[in-house]
Parts: structure tokens; C-alpha cells; sequence
């Protein structure tokens, strides 16, 4: 058997999750029959792992395991078919066996492999006993009849086990998505008490530490546009203020924050009775001189692609200041006629 | 309100809804390479797309590219700086880019921005491949 063939084996083995678990009625009433049939003392179900023979089952034998290189059955795992021998005294690959040798001296052995559908061999059902002797082709076929009911036995396990697997994904994934939904009616209903309010009030301040990351700019271009349309304004000045602000945060951010996500930036928007918005956009920069931007309209710089940041603020906003030093924007804009 | 000590944790743009990602869709009429885009033409949201994009074309030797607007529902000056790189770009090694079906959004910006003129800007995709075949690109 190749290293390769080997590892695949093992890792088949581990799958049933077998290896030194509780003995089973399952198991123990096959090995049973196979024990009476063949009418052996000693009869086992051999799992083989990397250093061991592990026994799941067991009639006549006290131990658990045993060493893998005096194990019988690892010679079984290469047998095209059931392994027979009659004597083992006479086998070369047994005759020199301490269990053999010695203590509990066995001379007959045959070990039907019990086979995955994947083709990988686990171990055996084996009968085993302290005299030379042989099976009659009847015991040969009952063993064989035994030792696919044990492989049943052992996908049947496989089987639970998966399903157990995915029923308990399946409920987390249920508890999850139960408490996602939950989490969403908060935040829903949340919105939709702010939302209601909304029309009804004649002043409002929103004051806001904002992510210098493009990320956060949708959230708050989203809400202000929100809050506007609720106020019935017209979708001409909801978009002149929509990228009015976009145009002042994505400045702040890359000119004022240097594209460092960690700062952060002031922001507040303001409306009053008379139905203007206030905006204001504060960086922690080093501020500029609006003065001396240059105009994007010269035909000098009409076809560089950017410093229009501050020109198109300028043209969508009724009244644009800019104060400390550039580090702050205030810019207003009147409510048109819906 | 009060606003809150440190920056609070947020989503990345894609995760809402009004801010989907750039979706280009690429399509070869003869030497003309149309670019479908969908979605906001924005700073650090769509901008970089368009660009790579772009210059994956011109590496390719493809240099008459028309970009519909159709579906670009939001574009600030960032946006309107890439299609003006581009254009200068294709220009200078003997291409052209092209719009076609702009958004009112998209309009209304260059409009603002006195950029109408600049581009050659078509109603109908027929008639700006038209204008590619009628040998007006450089």
C-alpha cells in the first residue's frame, strides 16, 4: 500500500469516528454470530489504524487493541478477498508472531475486510482460534453475509453522523438568521418612528463624527437625501445637495484627511423654518486658501481632470463659505418650489 | 445629537443598497469597444473601475471607446475626472472616447462643469458607432 493510499485510508477511518468509542449491540450481536457460526472462541471486528488494531467489537479476547505490526488483519487490508490461514505456524508472514509464539498461541485465522464505498479497507471481521482448522463454504458465505452487515452498520453510523452535522448547521444557521431578522425589524422600526418625524419638524440639527473612508460617504449622502424628500423638496435641489455634500466629504477626506481612514471628520446638517439646509464639513487638515483654486473653467484647465470639487459646490449651493483656514465648508441652499 | 467620541464602525459602500458596485459590461463592435456601465461614477466608488478598465483597452490597442451612461445614476467631479483622463489619454494616441444615452444626472454635471462640448455625446448607440465608422475619430 502506497504512503499516498495510506493517508487516504486513515483519513476514511476518520470519518466513521469510530476509533475508541463505547462498545455497541449493533456490533457486538454480529461478531456474536460470526463467533457461533464458525464456531471459533475468539471472533473480532478490527479497525487498523496508523500504529494500531483498535477492536470495536470483541468475543473472547480481553484486550482492546494491539500493535498494528502483530496485527492479522493489516495483512487482510491488501487481500483482494476474506484472508484464510489455517495454521499459522506454517504462514511466513505469521509463524514468527508473538501471538503466535505465545499467550493466546492462535493457529486459525480468516478476516473478511470490511470495504468503504470508496473502495478504502478498515479493518475485518475476523474469527480466530487456538487450533489449526478451516470454514466449511457455508461458513465462508455467512462470514461474508456478516461482514457486509457490519460495513452497513458502520455507513449507517457515517450517515447519522451527517446528519446530525447538518441539522446543527441548519440550526445555526436558523438562529442566525432569526436573530439578523430581529436585528433588522429594530433597525426598521427604529427608522420608521425617526422617519415620521421627520415632515413635523420645522428645525433639526443632525451633528455627526464621520469615517474619513469613502465608504460612509453613501450613508450620510443617503440619509440627507432622505430627510429632504420627506421635507418635499424638489429632485432638482435634493440632487444639487446631494453631490454638494458628496463633493465636500470626498475633499475632506482626500485632501483634508489625507485618504486616512482612522481620522475623522466633523459634519452637521441644519434646517430651519425657513426651509434651508445648512451643511457644514470640518477636516482636521491643514487647511487652503479658496482664494487661489484654481477656475476649471479657464480654458487652461477646463480639460485637467480635477479641481471641480469646489467649482461645482460653488454652482449647486445658493451661498458657499469656506472658514479656519479652508478646514471648514458652510454651505446653504433654500428650498425651491416642489 | 451628540456626536459620538470616535468614528463608529461602518459597511463598505457595496453594502448599500443605493450604492451597488460598478458593474462594466464590455462589448467589441469592430475596432469600436462599448463599455456599459452601471452604477455610481463616484469618488473611490466606481472611478478606479472605469479606469483600469480603460487602460486594459488602450494596453490592448483598442483606442475608440464609447462608454453608455445610461445606467451611471450618480457622478461627482471625481467621475467626470476619469472621463476626462481617458479622453485626453485616447485622444493623444490617436483614439477617441465617445458617450452615449447619458443619465439626466450625468448631464446635469457636465453641464455644470461646461464639459457638453467636450465630449461628443450621441442619443442612439447606431449612430455613435456611426460616428466612429465616418473616420471622425482621430
Amino acid at each position: 500500500m502506497t504512503d499516498t493510499s495510506e493517508a487516504a485510508r486513515l483519513a476514511a477511518l476518520r470519518e466513521y469516528r469510530i476509533l475508541d468509542t463505547a462498545p455497541e449491540r449493533a456490533f457486538d450481536d454480529l461478531t456474536m454470530l460470526a463467533s457461533h457460526i464458525c464456531g471459533t472462541p475468539i471472533a473480532l471486528i478490527t479497525l487498523v489504524d496508523a500504529e494500531r488494531q483498535w477492536f470495536k467489537s470483541r468475543i473472547g479476547i480481553a484486550l482492546e487493541e494491539t500493535p498494528r505490526a502483530l496485527s492479522f488483519c493489516a495483512h487482510a487490508l491488501t487481500a483482494p478477498d476474506m484472508l484464510i490461514i489455517p495454521d499459522a505456524r506454517e504462514d511466513p508472514r505469521l509463524r514468527d508472531n508473538p501471538l503466535v509464539t505465545g499467550d493466546p498461541h492462535i493457529r486459525f485465522y480468516a478476516g473478511a475486510p470490511l470495504v468503504t464505498p470508496e473502495g478504502h479497507t478498515l479493518g475485518t471481521l475476523c474469527v480466530v482460534d487456538r487450533v489449526t482448522r478451516t470454514l466449511t463454504p457455508l461458513q465462508i458465505a455467512a462470514l461474508d453475509a456478516l461482514r457486509r452487515q457490519v460495513q452497513s452498520q458502520l455507513e449507517l453510523r457515517r450517515q447519522v453522523f451527517e446528519l446530525e452535522q447538518a441539522l446543527g448547521e441548519r440550526d445555526r444557521a436558523e438562529a442566525e438568521q432569526a436573530g439578523l431578522i430581529a436585528e433588522l425589524r429594530t433597525t426598521h422600526d427604529n427608522v420608521r418612528r425617526l422617519s415620521a418625524m421627520i415632515p413635523f419638524c420645522s428645525t433639526c440639527e443632525f451633528t455627526m463624527t464621520i469615517p474619513a473612508d469613502p465608504a460612509a460617504i453613501p450613508a450620510l449622502t443617503d440619509g440627507v437625501v432622505h430627510v429632504l424628500q420627506e421635507k418635499h423638496w424638489n429632485e432638482t435641489d435634493v440632487m444639487a445637495v446631494e453631490l454638494a455634500l458628496q463633493e465636500a466629504v470626498a475633499n475632506a477626506i482626500r485632501h483634508g484627511c489625507g485618504g486616512d481612514a482612522t481620522k475623522a471628520l466633523q459634519c452637521s446638517v441644519a434646517w430651519d423654518e425657513a426651509g434651508e439646509v445648512v451643511i457644514t464639513v470640518r477636516d482636521p487638515g491643514a487647511g487652503f486658501d479658496p482664494a487661489v483654486v484654481a477656475d476649471p473653467l479657464d480654458p487652461e484647465n477646463i480639460l485637467k481632470p480635477s479641481g471641480r470639487g469646489i467649482f461645482l459646490i460653488n454652482g449647486l449651493m445658493d451661498d458657499v463659505r469656506f472658514a479656519d483656514g479652508g478646514r471648514e465648508v458652510r454651505m446653504r441652499k433654500k428650498k425651491g418650489t416642489p | 445629537m451628540r456626536a459620538p467620541s470616535a468614528p463608529p464602525t461602518i459597511r463598505r459602500a457595496g453594502d448599500y443598497n443605493s450604492a451597488k458596485p460598478m458593474v462594466i459590461s464590455e462589448r467589441r463592435v469592430g475596432d469600436v469597444t462599448l463599455l456599459d456601465l452601471q452604477g455610481r461614477l463616484v469618488f473611490d466608488d466606481g472611478d478606479e473601475e472605469v479606469r483600469t478598465h480603460v487602460n486594459h483597452l488602450v494596453s490592448e490597442a483598442r483606442l475608440k471607446i464609447l462608454l453608455s451612461l445610461r445606467e451611471v445614476d450618480y457622478i461627482d467631479s471625481c467621475g467626470v475626472g476619469v472621463l476626462i483622463a481617458k479622453f485626453m489619454s485616447l485622444r493623444r494616441r490617436g483614439g477617441d472616447l465617445r458617450l452615449v444615452s447619458i443619465s439626466p444626472r450625468c448631464r446635469r454635471v457636465l453641464t455644470i462643469s461646461r464639459l457638453l462640448g467636450v465630449f461628443q455625446i450621441f442619443e442612439s448607440e447606431q449612430d455613435a458607432l456611426a460616428s466612429f465608422a465616418d473616420g471622425a475619430a482621430r
